[in-house]
């Protein structure tokens, strides 16, 4: 049986300067790759979380999937059918079956248009005819737990927790196999991004639907998500199950993502700084591996040579010279596993990379 | 004024703020009561709609002209009442002895001026040439962690990462050394890994400017992080407050345990089910009879829904407003 969905080596590029300003400026390239030969796959039923900073090309790649730009290269296939280079008419059929849940969940719906008529408007969209639309639109609202009350609604009316339903109403009402949803929880409170999550995961449980979550926030994908892949600079730089890369994170980065969230609890305070410096530029990609202007574990064969994506143990994939082998390494640089379990770090020098380390 | 090293810098005594709706009086904060210490940095966690916004506007007095204080209320800052200042006491007051850092470094700085010259502005009561104000610019900037920072005072925002944007916000709120330094969610708009070094540059910068700081989040990580005084809001109330340890691992009040509970930062075993907090927040204009909390408290019993509890003494140093904490 072939993937639900499947992307190979999918590359998206924006051209930066025009023609002209790329001959009087003599650039050789005047494009950058916001997604550089990514590849995974879905499963049915299967979640898939994509993670990263702004600017790692996780949105992107979940809008080229939906089509909302176009992928130069590589391929992505639903159902064994390929989605790169459709006509947007072609398109359409497919966007019946792959939803999408934008980020912010208030801007994405149009504030003079009721809730009644957002999440209905696939159905006109798509032509669907003999439904009673408002009967329709109940019964999405039932479904995502907002009472009728909220047909008549327009967007500034709802908080934001009460939107974010409205999003997974409208992103239902074709009933979709797969759910691209961008940060789901973000700007919500505690309590009610549970209540989103709880929601999605049950909807998930009824209808068999898959998601590829876009996110930042490592503490929700923890529990929500089945497989992971961290994105840095347009690439994966590790995949893996999120208990493995949980567990075992093999590369510095997700090692960074990881210690920089704080824990809630005043005796796990940080004095030390983890992760330094920001994500480089796209136009400015550094050389050799792309990740050693921020790794503290850098050594020279990173600044000449990019490393290979290879597999570090069954499942788990990672691109890093020197990927870290067991978590109690991890620890003894003062790098926490997500929240402290297990017993007290040990320290073992030899397994542990020379050099910059006293950076941590 | 007449303050002496004890006292707080920021006294907050039985505030009361209510606006004017069609609805009727919105009662946002009800006998609120904060002290913000010499040096210390309090956190205010709550969720949307707690009050928190409110509470820093009354500090400032920037509150709508539809909202009405209650005459008892005392906002004391540095021994004077900010509730019965005039308009140019205010005018020192704001931005001079308080400043602040907003949510949003994108929107906080002005896109059509050079960060330098509006550095430069903050100081415009300051007696000195514009060459010195420039320097004094460069070198908060290089004390924020901003490399180069004589020729980057000529950038415009849009030339700064949101990393870079927050730092130049956090640099202009420093430069007049005020007393108190409020920050509202200063790192909402950030990720983990910024968020994370500019909790790391409040932490450098409190101990080289010693000063006191509130800072508001709903991320209890950055509140443990950081706070050495937690202040638990709830639908306009002061739930709970006390020192960071003793809060964060003796909470009392049943909304700060679920609050807890639902982070799931603090979840240890991964669950596709999430706990929540059942119900919502009540409605300001139509509060009910007795605890706020009570319609969504899953421990109450039979005083709680009668009448409202008072502030209770967990120990010295936090008090919970619960009668479990009264009765125990």
């Amino acid at each position: 049986m072939p993937d639900l969905l499947n992307a190979d080596k999918v590359r998206v590029r924006f051209r930066t300067s025009g023609l002209v300003q790329t001959l009087m400026k003599g650039l050789d390239d005047p494009f950058i790759d916001a997604v550089m030969h990514v590849s995974f796959s879905l499963q049915a039923g299967e979640t898939f979380g994509l993670v990263g900073e702004s600017g790692s090309g996780k949105t992107t790649l979940g809008r080229a999937i939906i089509g909302l730009v176009q992928a130069q290269e590589g391929s992505i296939k639903f159902q064994g059918d390929e989605l790169i280079g459709l006509k947007d008419k072609q398109y359409k059929e497919f966007r019946r079956e792959i939803a999408m849940m934008f980020q912010d969940p208030i801007a994405s719906l149009s504030p003079r248009k009721t809730v009644r008529y957002s999440i209905t408007e696939p159905f006109r969209i798509h032509g669907v005819t003999g439904k009673d639309l408002g009967e329709e639109a109940r019964r999405l609202l039932r479904l995502v737990g907002l009472h009728e009350g909220f047909m008549g609604a327009y967007p500034h009316q709802l908080s934001g927790g009460q939107a974010r339903r409205v999003g997974v109403a409208r992103a239902l009402a074709l009933e979709p196999k797969v759910i691209i949803a961008d940060e789901p929880t973000a700007g919500l409170d505690v309590s009610v991004q549970g209540e989103i999550l709880n929601l999605m995961n049950r909807l998930q449980r009824e209808m068999g639907l898959s998601y590829l979550i876009i996110t930042h926030n490592l503490p929700v994908v923890r529990h929500v998500s089945d497989r992971l892949a961290i994105m840095y600079l347009g690439r994966f730089v590790e995949t893996g199950t999120t208990k493995e890369i949980f567990e075992r994170p093999a590369h510095p980065y997700t090692l960074g993502l990881l210690a920089a969230v704080p824990e809630p609890d005043p005796d796990k305070r940080r004095d030390k700084l983890e992760l330094e410096g920001e994500i480089p530029s796209l136009m400015n990609r550094p050389k050799g591996c792309e990740f050693h202007t921020r790794c503290p574990f850098a050594q020279a064969k990173c600044l000449a040579e990019a490393p290979e994506y290879k597999e570090v143990s069954p499942g788990h994939w990672a691109s890093c010279h020197f990927p870290f082998p067991d978590p109690a390494d991890a620890k003894a640089v003062g790098i926490r596993a997500m929240p402290e379990t297990g017993s007290a770090p040990k320290v073992d020098d030899k397994a542990l990379h020379a050099g910059s380390r006293d950076r941590f | 004024m007449s303050t002496t090293d004890n006292d707080p810098v920021l006294d907050i005594r039985d505030l009361s703020v209510s606006f004017n709706t069609a609805r009727g009086s919105l009662c946002a904060l009800r006998h609120v009561d904060i002290t913000v210490p010499q040096n210390k940095i309090v956190g205010i966690v709550g969720e949307s709609g707690c009050g928190k916004s409110t509470l820093i506007n009354s500090v400032l007095r920037l509150l709508s002209p539809n909202s009405e204080v209650n005459a008892e209320s005392e906002v004391i800052f540095q021994g004077d009442d900010v509730m019965k200042m005039d308009n140019a006491s205010l005018q020192g007051l704001r931005g001079q002895r308080i400043s602040m850092i907003f949510q949003d470094p994108m929107t906080a700085l002005n896109p059509v001026i050079s960060i330098g010259q509006q550095m430069v502005d903050v100081l415009y009561r300051q007696d000195l040439n514009k060459a010195q104000k420039r320097e004094r610019a460069a070198e908060m900037l290089s004390q924020v962690g901003i490399p180069d920072p004589m020729r980057r005072l000529d950038d415009y925002p849009h030339q700064f990462s949101g990393g870079m944007r927050q730092r130049i916000c956090i640099a202009m709120a420093l430069m007049m050394n005020p007393a108190l330094l409020i920050a509202d969610e200063p790192t909402t708009a950030l990720d983990v890994t910024l968020e994370a070094q500019i909790i790391h540059l409040m932490k450098e910068l409190r101990e080289k400017f010693e000063c006191s700081m509130l800072f508001v989040s709903h991320n209890l990580g950055l509140i443990a992080e950081l706070c050495d005084e937690v202040i638990v809001m709830y639908a306009g109330e002061v739930i709970e407050q006390g020192e960071v340890h003793d809060l964060f691992h003796r909470a009392q009040h049943p909304y700060t345990q679920m609050l807890l509970e639902c982070d799931p930062a603090r979840i240890a075993e991964t669950r596709r089910d999430l706990p929540t907090i059942t119900g919502s927040v009540p409605d300001l204009v139509d509060l009910p009879k007795g605890c706020i909390f009570s319609p969504r408290c899953p421990k109450r019993y039979a005083p709680c829904d009668e009448t409202p509890p008072g502030t209770y003494d967990v120990n010295d140093v936090h008090s919970a407003r619960c009668f479990k904490v009264r009765d125990a």
